[in-house]
């Protein structure tokens, strides 16, 4: 419970799976409140029908698997499982309760559906809740309509029909508004990751080459750094529970790892699955790959790096919104070409970071549309229209 | 390093990212009221409602979505977005609310659902707060002064108590998931600001290594000769005047005159201007030398989304094994206490607190970080004496 509440109360750092298990676990307390009191409620008034067995019983089943999903960490899965089971316990009103009662719970299963925030979900589950509703109304017209309004039956049944189609339109269009936030996000992340991947792999192409140059051995084949390893996690472990053996075992599995190919460990039929696990999960931490483990080791290593120079206040890289005049874009323009032909920013044919680009490189660059964060159309086609002169020039 | 700059540039783009962002919000936000205002006056006009009556609410939603739509179009300061975002979502419970008790039409009482609808599209915590109040307070009120309308007005008080319970547990969950969304949605926008600028300090790794392997480099200054040839065969080949070498000369001088020298020979300019010139030049540091180098990497940047699930680099992976992930800090940890080209070992101090600093401490299983932080002079002490001895063998 205590874990449980951290949990909630750092929810921004769990990953999207966690909290997709966070909000099911919510839903089942839910359905386990609300299957305690309608269970019984049903088998008394449903009578000695098959409605008696069915209902109960695939609800035990779909409430049931959504628990075991979420335990065995699926919890997408568990997630529709639970959307199965709040439509089976609201179908089992459907014979006995009021349409009116019925008619807002197709509300309160969209709640459910909401709830979870999920696009796809909502846009599957979504409409066939709605088409449901559209037809159930269609067929208890006498329920809904009354002679106290003035318009006719039909109008009044659209008036419902309408109200339950907009809220889904509406809320489909809340969920494409938080998909074009979240798309863009993840594009924008993904492409500055990418750019952060790159330069790691730059910076440990170089460190090998000045290693080789030093003869100095990389860390991770320092014994050094492995007995350090070796005892500080077996301190930790041992805290933990796990036995000093178990622990030693996986830190030489681990350091083992660098010296092998972890892909062939994994994809190899005669070793056991534990094995194969453990190296699938310790594959994204290996030290002398570009992985996880070397992001966050860049990640902290670049906090005591200033970056950028300190008069600079903002992190905007289009020339466009750094210059006033188009003669100071201009000469911008001009600097990058002068840098990017002349500094080494790229890896030769046996992977040294070693290489400038070469005119055409530059030229192919300039076509490529991810150039637009940077140049605009103008500072691009100075250089394209005016490629023989800057490549004889700078 | 001075870290107060870096943090304003880091808050400086999470601003632009909101903004951003909130704006989207506001134009579905805009579309959606004006259709529902709309819809609702037409509805009303069929229902037999006098038509100035069903135009003066029309005329309202419009006012409104106007007012709204010309506040995304200006691209205004993000808090006058939330402001008006608020006004809106009030408006729109108060309208309801209004023909709730005015007006005898079927079913307007689901419409306070249409309002919630309305409300939820504002991607913030006051507006979050705003409409799961504004609902829970009108959803409460239907209950009780038209239980009819539930088929309640015949049960006994419990009944009421009860369905209004539950309703109020619902817009809880609700309001929860909306929290949730947010409080992830407002670190995304941070974690993404913060990559941004790791991008630039990363670069700046690369270039110290890059000065320590290759000794014979060029002088930053060499460029200035040939910008002012090619810009004088520019000028006499599309036939302008060369405005260009008198400012390649300033810029010039604004990278390699300090302010003090700069001033001496153009008493006109001041320091924001040398600033300015001087973030022209390739500059250490300068922001051009990083741009040149992004954009040196543009063709490696395959963006592959079928990993957009898990993107964050983490050692807490919801599906790594305990042990796994105690082995990776252990390894994460000892990694930072000895010296590397790049960075020298840090004591475990050090290493605490560039966690704290960089962010990185979410990273990292809180019960481990726990157990780390409790142990950490043992630690320290087994850590010394595991090295000492690999050093005296």
């Amino acid at each position: 419970m205590k874990d449980l509440i951290f949990r909630i109360r750092s929810s921004q750092y769990l990953s999207n799976n966690e909290l997709v298990a966070i909000k099911v676990l919510f839903i089942n307390i839910l359905l386990l409140i609300v299957g305690v009191i309608t269970v019984p409620i049903n088998i008394l008034f449903s009578g000695l029908t098959i409605v008696q067995i069915a209902f109960p019983l695939t609800f035990v089943l779909a409430f049931g698997a959504s628990i075991i999903l979420n335990l065995i960490s699926k919890p997408r899965l568990a997630m529709t499982a639970s959307i199965y089971a709040f439509i089976i316990v609201a179908a089992s009103f459907f014979p006995t309760a009021s349409p009116i009662y019925i008619y807002l719970m197709l509300f309160a299963l969209l709640g459910v559906l909401i709830f979870y925030q999920d696009f796809y979900t909502f846009a599957i589950y979504g409409t066939v809740i709605t088409i449901f509703g559209i037809i159930f109304l269609f067929f208890n017209i006498d329920t809904f309509t009354a002679e106290i309004f003035q318009q006719s039956a039909t109008t009044q049944i659209v008036i419902y029909q309408g109200t339950l189609i907009i809220f889904y339109v509406f809320f489909l269009l809340n969920f494409i508004n938080l998909e074009i936030t979240n798309e863009r996000y993840i594009k924008n992340f993904l492409e500055s990751k990418t750019y952060t991947k790159n330069y790691i792999e730059l910076i440990i192409k170089l460190k090998e080459a000045m290693n080789d140059r030093d003869r100095v051995k990389p860390i991770y084949d320092q014994s050094i750094f492995q007995q350090g390893l070796l005892e500080t996690s077996t301190f930790l472990g041992e805290i933990f529970g796990f036995k000093a053996k178990e622990i030693q075992e996986l830190v030489e599995f681990y350091l083992y790892l660098h010296e092998v190919d972890a892909d062939l460990i994994i994809s190899n039929k005669n070793i056991n699955s534990k094995t194969k696990s453990f190296a699938k999960q310790l594959k994204r931490y290996l030290i002398n790959q570009n992985n996880e483990f070397m992001g966050l080791v860049y990640e902290l290593i670049s906090e005591t790096k200033q970056g950028l120079n300190n008069k600079i206040q903002n992190l905007d890289t289009r020339i466009h919104n750094s210059y006033h005049s188009s003669t100071d874009r201009f000469i911008a323009t001009a600097a990058i070409y002068y840098y990017l032909r002349t500094e080494i920013t790229q890896l030769d044919k046996w992977e040294r970071t070693d290489e400038n680009l070469t005119h055409q490189s530059v030229k192919d660059i300039l076509m490529d549309s991810l150039v637009l964060n940077y140049l605009s159309p103008g500072e691009i086609n100075l250089i394209l229209d005016n490629d023989e002169l800057f490549k004889r020039m700078l | 390093m001075n870290n107060n700059i870096s943090l304003k540039r880091i808050q400086n783009e999470i601003d632009i990212l909101e903004r951003k962002s909130y704006r989207v919000s506001t134009l579905f936000g805009t579309i959606i009221l004006f259709i529902y205002g709309l819809l609702i006056s037409l509805v009303l006009i069929f229902s037999g409602i006098n038509i100035f009556e069903a135009g003066v609410y029309f005329a309202l939603f419009a006012l409104v979505s106007s007012i709204s739509g010309y506040l995304w179009y200006q691209d205004i300061q993000l808090i006058i977005l939330k402001r008006f975002s608020y006004l809106s979502i009030i408006f729109v419970y108060v309208f309801i609310t209004y023909l709730l008790f005015n007006s005898s039409l079927p079913g307007i009482y689901a419409n306070i659902f249409l309002a919630f609808t309305i409300g939820y599209l504002y991607l913030d915590e006051k507006a979050t707060w705003i409409n799961h109040i504004l609902m829970a307070i009108s959803s409460s009120l239907l209950i009780w002064i038209f239980p009819e309308v539930f088929g309640l007005e015949n049960l006994p008080l419990l009944n009421i108590i009860v369905v209004n319970i539950v309703l109020l547990i619902i817009l809880v969950f609700l309001f929860i998931s909306s929290l949730f969304n947010l409080r992830k949605k407002r670190y995304n926008y941070y974690r993404l600001a913060k990559l941004r600028e790791n991008e630039f300090k990363i670069i700046h790794v690369l270039i110290d290594l890059e000065n320590e392997y290759f000794t014979q480099r060029g002088n930053s200054e060499d460029i200035y000769p040939l910008l002012k040839e090619l810009f004088k065969q520019f000028s006499t080949k599309v036939g302008i005047e060369n405005v260009f070498e008198s400012r390649i000369d300033l810029v010039h001088d604004a990278h390699k005159l300090d302010l003090k020298e700069f001033k001496e020979k153009h008493p006109n300019l001041k320091e924001e201007m040398k600033n300015y010139l001087e973030s022209l030049s390739l500059q250490d540091l300068g922001k051009l030398r990083f741009i040149a180098i992004k954009i040196s990497q543009i063709k490696k940047v395959e963006i592959n989304y079928s990993m957009n699930q898990e993107v964050f680099n983490s050692l807490r992976h919801f599906e790594d094994d305990q042990l796994v992930k105690l082995v990776i800090f252990s390894a994460f940890f000892v990694y930072f206490r000895l010296d590397k080209r790049e960075l020298k070992g840090l004591s475990t101090e050090e290493f605490i607190s560039l966690l704290n600093q960089s962010g990185l401490v979410n990273e990292i299983e809180p019960k481990i970080l726990n157990i780390f932080y409790q142990y950490k002079d043992v630690i320290e002490d087994i850590l010394s004496d595991a090295t000492n001895g690999v050093m005296r063998r």
